[in-house]
């Protein structure tokens, strides 16, 4: 600060001096003066800008110092020799990057070619969102990133080929355009000539006809993007970014570079209709107001009363508390409505699945593994989670859950299906009751995670109804708000509840404890506003408008 | 001459009263955040504090007061506006008119928000440290009496064993930032905080990696933490590993038990 002070005061000194020099000078010097002062300090801003984004120069003592920055942070994913099979790869979804087949994701360089080092310093920076990747830039300094790239680097023969320089095979990034109305539907133009439907879907859920057959280089299965979901943008999600993505292609993966398809300007326009699809996820809220109607409560998702009810977006994790735990859920945000009149409650849950899975058959289950969690890689071709699904055909559901008893305070049952003395209420939907035309919505409860819900043995009061459009299901069920039944929660109003979600996939083998859920929210249905606060509020403003009528009365008085 | 045109000059003074009040309330309201977040360099606006608004507020209406009351005339002037004068311009009557209507609604709305109630989720203490129960304040860490190679063999299984099953929420780093980081009300603890395994001692992670969040007492809401209970996947000695691994991982190092006599 002080150090600055002083900068400001020489500054001031200097100018004014200056000044006064400029005024003896003729125009000639002037101009001389003011060139030699504008050269000066564009120099200087050059010179900053260099100093601020200096790559370190790759040498020997770098890729020395960059080993000991992969073997501390790098290789349970990455391996030891960087083949992308360190000891943490077998349960990840996708696979950590192999090293030494050099195959890339995020680059600026035509598509088959290696990535420049500015690629990969973006890519440790930023990380891969949505993946297991972290971003480093808040851990390593630039010159540890630096070092580990060229130690990287080292993993492959790839890079050591001098004929492979990715700099030969950079691509030219112009400027985006101005986005606009226009732009958009031109986009959407190109999404379709590029056939992204194929994979990404109609509009853009990850749903497309070829979404299930995908996988990576290695065999591995690969869902495309569900390209509303921005925070799972593995590259970013500026247009620049977007734009990246399809003029280079994502190595590895079966998305292609559309370079020789679109033109730049088609290109520029799909970024700007991709951008377009993304929605923002807010998920400060924890809390679900039921909104009372008059009405007889819709069971149909696409009623327009649901339009009234306030939506609260709930995350949804993997369960990972008790084994069998999973790393893999397919459903990661669920929005809720909540609607109520005198006699009934109905909630709305509206959550992205990329495919519609009605039947149900378990089969013969595979055993589930021993391991603390499940192993979703192997190198055995026989073995992979997703592929022998065959064995098994699951159901997709949802299931909202309640304590089962009045909560005191702030005290709640576990969130994953509560405790053996303080259990859970479930109201089940399953989309293969639907599809059989049974009632699809089951009263459940439970007592810890040692034995799953079970089923009450009086028949469901809960009714429900799931549409499934486009890569979304919308399921809404709905419930008498008080009833006999002794293991029910039982609602009522001005009073919070706590309220928690869970979901299974089917065709993501989710089924049991193989879920994802949230932990607790509340659920709170308004009362009608009680009479005495109309009251009140009439008898503040008689008092207001007496209060004025005797001041103006008394004012004019004492005028006269 | 000159008091004659105050006098039509302050006519409205009761206006501009009002008007003070509102401009200064939309700075501190809309403007003021505006220019924090630019001043700070954050991405977001800084809203003012309902607090801090108060007071601001209450300075503002006392400044304008104690300027209104510093003569007879201005009082004068200030309650002109409300009465009914033959003189009074037709510009003069309506703002009267308004103010007449406005001051009784604004009282009005006042009652209705503070009676009715607004819905603000309870309240949830929560003790981030409980007392460490007898059973595990005994325990030593059977690897520390062990050579410095082997020590640093098992650093790197626990760090093994951390990437394999921690990472998911704690993060590759330990920071606290793994994937489903956002996913849980409660967020998972960043070990790089000083404030949380850096102040604790060794065998505290013991207790809370065996018996996870269902294993804590009633004051640390078991029922909002997503840890799970190791305990039945891994034994003693591998959960000291990942201790090792954990305290290495994240840069820290865990506090020394407090000797009460040498």
């Amino acid at each position: 600060m002080i150090l600055r002070m002083q900068c400001l005061g020489c500054l001031k000194r200097f100018i004014n001096k200056k000044l006064i020099i400029i005024k003896e000078y003729s125009m000639k010097e002037k101009i001389k003066i003011m060139k030699f002062l504008t050269v000066f300090i564009i120099g200087a801003v050059i010179c900053y800008g260099n100093i601020a984004s200096a790559k370190l120069p790759e040498n020997q003592e770098a890729i020395t110092a960059g080993k000991k920055v992969y073997t501390r942070h790098c290789w349970p994913c990455h391996g030891v020799d960087g083949a992308g099979d360190g000891p943490a790869a077998e349960i990840l979804e996708p696979r950590p990057r192999n090293f030494v087949s050099a195959l890339f994701k995020l680059r600026t360089t035509t598509t088959g070619n290696l990535p420049i080092d500015e690629d990969l310093f973006k890519t440790i920076t930023n990380g891969m969102p949505g993946s297991a990747m972290p971003a480093f830039g808040t851990l390593l300094n630039e010159d540890e990133r630096w070092q580990v790239i060229y130690y990287i680097k080292t993993l492959s023969d790839y890079f050591a080929d001098k004929s492979l320089d990715p700099y030969n095979s950079k691509i030219t990034i112009g400027s985006p355009p101005v986005v606009t109305q226009d732009v958009i539907q031109k986009g959407r133009t190109a999404y379709e000539k590029a056939e992204c439907f194929k994979c990404h879907g109609d509009q853009g859920k990850g749903n497309g006809d070829s979404a299930s057959e995908l996988t990576d280089q290695e065999g591995y299965r690969l869902l495309p993007r569900n390209l509303t979901k921005g925070w799972k943008y593995r590259g970013g999600t500026s247009l620049t970014d977007i734009y990246t993505r399809f003029t280079t292609g994502m190595d590895g993966t079966p998305m292609p570079s559309f370079i020789d398809n679109l033109t730049d300007d088609e290109r520029w326009n799909l970024a700007a209709y991709v951008k377009s699809l993304i929605k923002e996820r807010d998920l400060t809220g924890n809390m679900l107001k039921g909104l009372k109607v008059e009405e007889e409560l819709p069971v149909d998702a696409e009623s327009p009363l649901w339009e009234l009810a306030e939506a609260l977006e709930v995350p949804m994790a993997g369960q990972i508390i008790w084994k069998p735990r999973w790393l893999i859920p397919s459903v990661d945000t669920m929005v809720v409505q909540c609607l109520f009149n005198d006699d009934e409650i109905a909630f709305k849950l509206t959550y992205d699945d990329r495919f519609k899975d009605v039947e149900h058959d378990e089969g013969s289950l595979l055993p589930i593994s021993d391991t603390a969690y499940p192993i979703l890689q192997s190198e055995d071709p026989e073995f992979d989670p997703h592929f022998t699904l065959n064995e098994y055909i699951l159901r997709d559901s949802v299931a909202i859950q309640f304590p089962q008893n009045p909560v005191e305070g702030t005290e709640k049952p576990h969130f994953m299906w509560g405790y053996g003395n303080d259990p859970v209420y479930l109201l089940k939907w399953n989309s293969d009751a639907q599809e059989q035309g049974n009632n699809p919505v089951f009263e459940m409860n439970a007592k810890g995670h040692k034995k799953p819900p079970k089923e009450q043995e009086t028949a469901s009061q809960a009714v429900g109804k799931g549409i499934f459009t486009d890569g979304q299901w919308s399921v809404v069920i709905k419930r008498k708000l008080v009833t006999e039944e002794k293991s029910d929660t039982q609602f009522s109003t001005g009073t919070f509840i706590p309220v928690s979600f869970q979901a299974w996939d089917g065709s993501n083998s989710e089924i049991g404890s193989r879920m994802s859920l949230s932990t607790w929210n509340y659920l709170i249905l308004e009362g009608t506003m009680p009479i005495s606060v109309y009251i009140y509020t009439a008898i503040f403003v008689i008092a207001a408008a007496l209060l004025e009528w005797l001041f103006t009365c008394r004012s004019k008085k004492s005028k006269e | 001459m000159k008091e004659e045109s105050t006098k039509t000059k302050n006519k409205y003074l009761m206006a501009w009263y009002f008007l003070t009040i509102i401009i200064f309330y939309g700075v501190f309201k809309f403007g003021f955040p505006v220019i924090w977040m630019k001043i700070m360099g954050r991405d977001t606006l800084l809203p003012t504090p309902s607090t801090l608004m108060a007071w601001y507020m209450i300075m503002v209406v006392v400044c304008i007061t104690v300027y209104i009351t510093t003569s007879d005339l201005k009082i004068k002037c200030f309650v002109s506006l409300l009465v009914n004068n033959k003189s009074n311009s037709v510009l003069q009557s309506i703002i009267r008119i308004v103010i007449l209507v406005i001051f009784p609604l604004w009282i009005g709305w006042m009652t209705f928000s503070s009676t009715s109630s607004s819905v603000a989720s309870p309240t949830e203490l929560r003790i981030q440290h409980p007392t460490l129960p007898q059973k595990f304040e005994s325990l030593v860490n059977p690897f520390r009496h062990e050579s410095e190679e082997k020590q640093l063999i098992a650093i790197e299984e626990g760090k093994i064993l951390f990437q394999q099953n921690c990472r998911p929420c704690h993060g590759s780093k330990a920071d606290g930032e793994g994937p489903w980081s956002n996913t849980f009300r409660l967020k998972p603890a960043n070990f790089r905080d000083p404030g949380t395994i850096g102040t604790i001692v060794e065998n505290y992670p013991v207790w809370r990696i065996q018996k996870g969040g269902p294993g804590l007492p009633d004051e640390a809401t078991p029922w909002d933490s997503t840890m799970p209970p190791w305990e039945p996947d891994f034994t003693e000695d591998q959960i000291w590993k990942i201790i090792m691994g954990e305290y290495v991982t994240a840069d820290v190092s865990p506090r020394e038990p407090e000797v009460l006599h040498e």
